[in-house]
């Protein structure tokens, strides 16, 4: 019985598909599966004009005139097909692009307005594939099927009915014959499924092995380190374990396959007897047998056609299922609702006064990882810079992001107050992380991104990179803000280094209005000059805004009001720089811990500002 | 990259060839094989029809006759399932083997390809196209001609067939054949022409996609809501391909339409001429009746041959981009002279650019560092020390210059000169493996655990992965379950381990080794470091100039140039660029 569950599920999704495009263009709908349909019939009509001429041969008559009119009328129907043809492919395919477009922006929209805690798994991971895989691939295949689909339907429909009309006795034999050789398809369709849905892992591996090709970074240290053996090592023992499940399964459909349809031929033969047998005994004439004959080749191939295509859509289906369950469960999180783009309101431009954040007693833990946060209480005033220290692994970046409402924490409260009031972080952060991201695009969108919204105006892009520290790279492309960066796209793209890159990403964090800023290490790539300078730009940006920053380097701490020294996912110092340093503990370590590698000795002139 | 350059028969061969080796030539062949044999079988299907209702239309039939031919019927439907059975099985086996044979290849080649081609975008561009449909393009090219093969065996017998009925029959068919073969070809070229226009294209749209739901860039993309930004981009990219193949698919549809109705045009000549045979008594009724069914059979089978011949063009322009990623310049794979073992190296009036651009990032490097040196390099960014670094470690080649390595030259010494090369990325790679995968990837060979084992601890990770689930072969980066997610500093280490895990490595070369780490992290690596480097040759790229109290020299660059050079004592009294930057950063500690 779950084969017909299973057929049932495909006829659902086909008949969903088919109200999304009639909800769509419902006219060129109508007008399209009529067409369809129309084509489909048409092997039918020939049949029928074919017996017709047949039998009036028969009966010795020569009336050329009504042949004639039959086959004027073939040629009709000829025609006719591919008339249908030209017209399902001019209109249908651009029904086809427009809808499953929408259900992929659906599920896109919908992964972005998850917290990232969706992200932290592998299971996470791979349905995350599933989903956008389904949305842009099964969904296209479900409706270019589903015109086939009813147009075979109708199409066995007919051929039972031209049988029938001719020939009752015949009718259920010869539909049964038609059905026998494909009743395995079903079961091979649900088996299929469950394959690739265990091979989903190994399928990833492999393609990220091979991926590696054309990564250049991955290409300069595994030639550097002469491993990349190693990778194709690997990736011979991954294809083979898929290939070695593939061959199982094919091999056992395969066999059955030949089976069932040596079964069938024997039973269309038995048909092929019974007709001659008719014939013989005057039952029937000879148009009528050879009618009779074409009628179950024509049903073979239209259940074929059914048992071919339609289990596939079983896959499909099951995909499908999780994406609908996926955009559905939208509406049940509870404050996740669409991420709400770019809307500055009044309150949010200019600021709303006095801006508060609050966490209590957080608590977060990745679910798979060694480290995350432990009650964590913590008040981040208005404009007020706080850093965040300590070792690796202790919670810094993390803590940060859940600032950021990023994450949603295990346990404990973050709040947002603007003037007293609670409000929602959305659009008030700006940030730089760590693994900043770098985008092979223009130079414009690189550090225009910061603020959407001035993304076009070219001469605030231009001051904001001359006084950010990178009036250089500005000089460099000529002043032109369209330069693509990076080569991936482009062959005149510009190459920048680590140092470039991290300074337009501070630029693209600092472009922009908002009212808090997050600094995850925005130096760690620049020499102390630049450093030296860009503290010193960043510090002149921070006027009016809230800024969290964290760093390795004591140098930003230095210039905070509140630092905050992070142990194992707790703050276990708080404070200004001298009184921390008073205390001699955490923090004056990691102080004398990096002042350890520079002498002491006096100079008199100051620390000079040399122009590089 | 020549577009068009058209390969001969010949070098058409040779590159099929290559993909064929051991086990695939007996499935191979096997695929062949029964492919022939699976195409005689409709026609001996048809010949049996013809028989069968040739005799029962004109009513001769007696028992023995009929039955013998309605056996003969059912035991040729069988064998042609049995043999469509095996052909499938070995047709499955000839693909799948072909398409790991050709990813080997491709992995192969990749292995040796110069550095050069990963900075351009044209070289992307080929690399998607062969990887896109490579495999099923040349699976395609080699059973191609067999195909063709298969389907002319098909129509020659079945006109053979009706051919006795009249000549003019297979005649008539096939000379609609023309007007489909001209009007396929031109639309394939069109098709491909705009696949490769469309490449790069497509590529930046993959890429766009990713950023719209790929882990890495979610975060950026809700902090800042960049979401409409790039889903716009995205639609306007997509919006844009379509229009273009939508454009191709309705001038195609036009044209089948057409050459659609002169087909049919044909058949219904067919059919009246047999009607008027069979009027003026020269064709039996079976015979008209299988006529009718024949003609669409064969009209069929003929635009099979047609598709067939459209896809040996599609497949000859695949087959032109894989053999112009076969011949992309490959490195050397065998050193012409090894590396002693206290090679110094000399830099020789080097000058580099990037391929593509204009702008030198080196000029004029002029330097010889004698073995067991420590080196530190400073300076700016952008001042070329990485590029500095990449040419040593002979990624690139000098455009002007030349690099010397113990008295040889380096192209001489390639690439067997990597191996004496400890080298730490400034940029690293955060492999999707285990945690001895990422270290293991730092030597070709298969080191021990106790190896791999000392090596974590040398660079202080090893307590964090001990305690992990599955210690070092616990998974990173959610490649399959249980997997583990590391912080910044982490991935740094790791990558440190790569390097420095191969103790016999003479040289050196550090490029920002400490810039995730913390501070103990820092520490603990910098007293690591006078052990790990003793008697070694060791060049440090660091902008925390904490690590110059471990060099015997340091080097400054500037605008792609060394402007200082000298201890670090020398280079504070010159209160030049060293200076300036030292005391910068220093202040920050008073």
């Amino acid at each position: 019985m779950t084969r017909w569950k299973s057929f049932k599920k495909i006829v659902a999704y086909y008949t969903w598909a088919l109200k999304m495009a009639m909800k769509e263009r419902r006219i060129w709908m109508i007008l399209v599966l009529g067409f369809y349909i129309i084509i489909f019939l048409m092997p039918n009509a020939e049949l029928l004009i074919g017996k017709a001429v047949l039998s009036h041969m028969e009966e010795g008559q020569s009336a050329t005139a009504y042949l004639a009119a039959l086959l004027g009328l073939l040629l009709f129907t000829l025609v006719l097909v591919d008339v249908g043809n030209v017209i399902y492919m001019l209109f249908y395919e651009k029904i086809r692009y427009v809808i499953s477009n929408q259900l992929f922006e659906k599920v896109l929209r919908r992964m972005n307005s998850q917290p990232l805690n969706a992200y932290e798994s592998t299971e996470d991971y791979e349905r995350m594939e599933r989903l956008v895989a389904a949305a842009r691939y099964d969904l296209h295949n479900l409706i270019s099927g589903n015109l086939s689909f009813y147009a075979t339907i109708f199409q066995t429909l007919v051929y039972v009915v031209m049988v029938a009309a001719t020939v009752p006795v015949m009718t259920a034999p010869m539909l049964l014959v038609a059905l026998v050789p494909y009743c395995y398809r079903m079961d091979e369709a649900e088996e299929e499924t469950e394959l690739e849905y265990g091979l989903q892992s190994e399928n990833r591996q492999a393609e990220y092995l091979t991926s590696l090709i054309a990564d250049g970074k991955a290409q300069k240290e595994l030639r550097l380190y002469g491993s990349f053996s190693k990778v194709y090592q690997k990736w011979r023992k991954v294809y083979q374990n898929i290939y070695k499940k593939r061959y199982a399964h094919f091999q056992k459909w395969n066999g059955r396959k030949a089976l069932y349809q040596c079964i069938g031929c024997v039973l269309k033969i038995g048909i092929l007897m019974a007709g001659i047998a008719l014939y013989y005994y005057k039952q029937i004439s000879f148009s009528t047998m050879f009618f009779l004959y074409q009628c179950q080749a024509g049903l073979s191939t239209s259940v074929g056609w059914f048992a071919s295509i339609v289990p596939n859509g079983y896959g499909a289906a099951c995909r499908m299922d999780e994406c609908r369950k996926f955009i559905d469960d939208a509406v049940n999180e509870d404050g996740l609702g669409e991420a709400q783009e770019n809307k500055t309101t009044e309150e949010n431009v200019g600021g709303p006064g006095h801006w508060e954040i609050r966490l209590s007693h957080v608590s977060f833990q990745y679910p798979k990882g060694g480290f995350g946060i432990r009650d964590i209480s913590l008040t981040i005033g208005h404009c007020q810079i706080i850093a965040l220290l300590g070792e690796n692994g202790s919670g810094k970046t993390t803590l940060t992001k859940l600032i950021m409402g990023l994450y949603k924490p295990d346990s404990g409260q973050i709040q947002y107050f603007a003037n007293g009031e609670e409000c929602k972080a959305d659009q008030f952060f700006s940030c730089v992380f760590q693994d900043y991201a770098t985008y092979h695009l223009t130079l414009r969108e690189n550090v225009g991104l910061g603020d959407v919204e001035r993304i076009r105006n070219d001469g605030e892009i231009r001051e904001h990179m001359r006084n950010i520290l990178c009036g250089d790279i500005l000089d460099d492309v000529g002043g032109d803000l369209e330069q693509t960066l990076g080569k991936m796209f482009d062959l005149e793209g510009k190459e920048l280094s680590g140092g470039q890159w991290q300074r337009l990403a501070n630029a693209r964090a600092l472009y922009g209005s908002r009212l808090a800023l997050v600094f995850d290490e925005p130096t760690a790539r620049l020499d102390p000059l630049a450093e030296l300078k860009q503290m010193k730009e960043i510090q002149e940006k921070f006027q009016g805004r809230t800024v969290i920053l964290v760093s390795h380097r004591i140098g930003f701490a230095r210039m905070a009001d509140v630092i905050c020294y992070m142990k194992n996912g707790e703050i276990v110092e708080t404070g200004n720089h001298e009184s921390l340093m008073n205390r001699r503990e955490n923090y004056y370590e990691l102080f004398r811990t990096q002042a350890q590698w520079y002498d002491m000795e006096d100079y008199d002139e100051p620390v000079p500002t040399f122009e590089s | 990259m020549n577009q068009f350059q058209h390969l001969n028969h010949k070098e058409k061969l040779k590159l099929l060839k290559m993909f064929l080796n051991g086990g695939i030539v007996a499935a191979f062949v096997l695929n062949v094989l029964l492919m022939i044999a699976v195409g005689i079988f409709p026609a001996a299907v048809t010949g049996c029809q013809l028989r069968l209702f040739d005799s029962v239309g004109s009513g001769e039939y007696s028992l023995p006759v009929l039955s013998g031919l309605v056996l003969t019927f059912l035991a040729v439907h069988i064998a042609y399932q049995i043999a469509e059975c095996f052909f499938q099985k070995y047709h499955f086996i000839f693909s799948e083997k072909l398409k790991f044979a050709f990813q080997k290849q491709m992995l192969k080649k990749a292995e040796y390809l110069t550095i050069e081609n990963f900075d351009n975008a044209k070289f992307y561009d080929l690399l998607y196209r062969v990887r896109e449909n490579g495999a099923e393009n040349v699976i395609g090219a080699m059973t191609n001609w067999f195909d063709i093969a298969k389907n002319v065996i098909q129509i020659i017998s079945m006109s053979i067939v009706i051919g006795r009925i009249h000549r003019i029959f297979p005649a008539l068919i096939i000379s609609f054949s023309v007007p489909y073969v001209i009007f396929y070809r031109k639309m394939n070229f069109y098709h491909y022409f705009q696949l490769m226009n469309n490449s790069t294209k497509t590529r930046k749209n993959h890429y766009i996609i990713d950023i719209l739901n790929k882990r890495e860039y979610a975060k950026e993309l809700r902090v800042f809501g960049l979401f409409s930004y790039f889903y716009d981009y995205h639609v306007r990219l997509r919006d844009e391909l379509f229009e273009e193949t939508y454009r191709l698919v309705k001038k195609y549809t036009f044209y089948a339409g057409i050459i659609g109705v002169c087909k049919r045009m044909v058949q219904v000549v067919c059919f009246a001429l047999g009607i008027f045979f069979v009027f003026e008594g020269r064709m039996g009724l079976g015979q008209y009746a299988v006529l009718y069914q024949t003609v669409t059979q064969i009209q069929s089978v003929l635009l099979k041959v047609v598709e067939c011949y459209k896809n040996q063009n599609n497949q000859q322009y695949h087959l032109e981009d894989i053999a112009e990623f076969l011949s992309l310049n490959e490195e050397s794979q065998n050193a012409v002279h090894g590396v002693g073992d206290d090679a110094a190296i000399h830099m020789e009036h080097v000058s580099f650019a990037y391929p593509h651009s204009e702008e030198m990032v080196l000029k004029d490097i002029d330097l010889k560092i004698p073995f067991g040196q420590k080196v530190a390099v400073v300076g700016e960014n952008g001042s070329g020390k990485t590029t500095f670094a990449n040419l040593l470690a002979g990624l690139y080649t000098p455009m002007e210059g030349r690099i010397w390595i113990g008295g040889q030259g380096m192209k001489d010494l390639l690439p067997e000169w990597r191996g004496s090369l400890g080298y730490i990325f400034q940029d690293f790679m955060q492999y999707k493996g285990t945690v001895r995968e990422n270290t293991e990837l730092g030597v070709p060979y298969e080191p021990s655990g106790e190896e791999v084992e000392e090596v974590l601890k040398a660079c202080g990770i090893w307590e964090f992965v001990e305690q992990l689930p599955q210690k070092e072969e616990t998974v990173l980066g959610f490649m399959e379950k249980e997997s583990v997610e590391l912080s910044g500093g982490q991935w740094q280490k790791l990558a440190i381990s790569r390097a420095l895990l191969d103790k016999k490595r003479k040289i050196l070369i550090l490029d920002e080794f400490a810039a995730s780490l913390d501070a103990f992290s820092e520490a603990d690596l910098y007293k690591r470091f006078q052990q790990l480097a003793d008697g070694k040759t060791t060049i440090s790229i660091s902008h925390r100039l904490g690590i110059t109290q471990f060099v015997d020299r340091i080097l400054v660059f500037h605008g792609g140039r060394i402007v200082e050079d000298g201890t670090h004592e020398e280079l504070m009294k010159k209160r030049g660029h060293y200076y300036a930057m030292y005391r910068a950063q220093r202040e920050l500690y008073q």
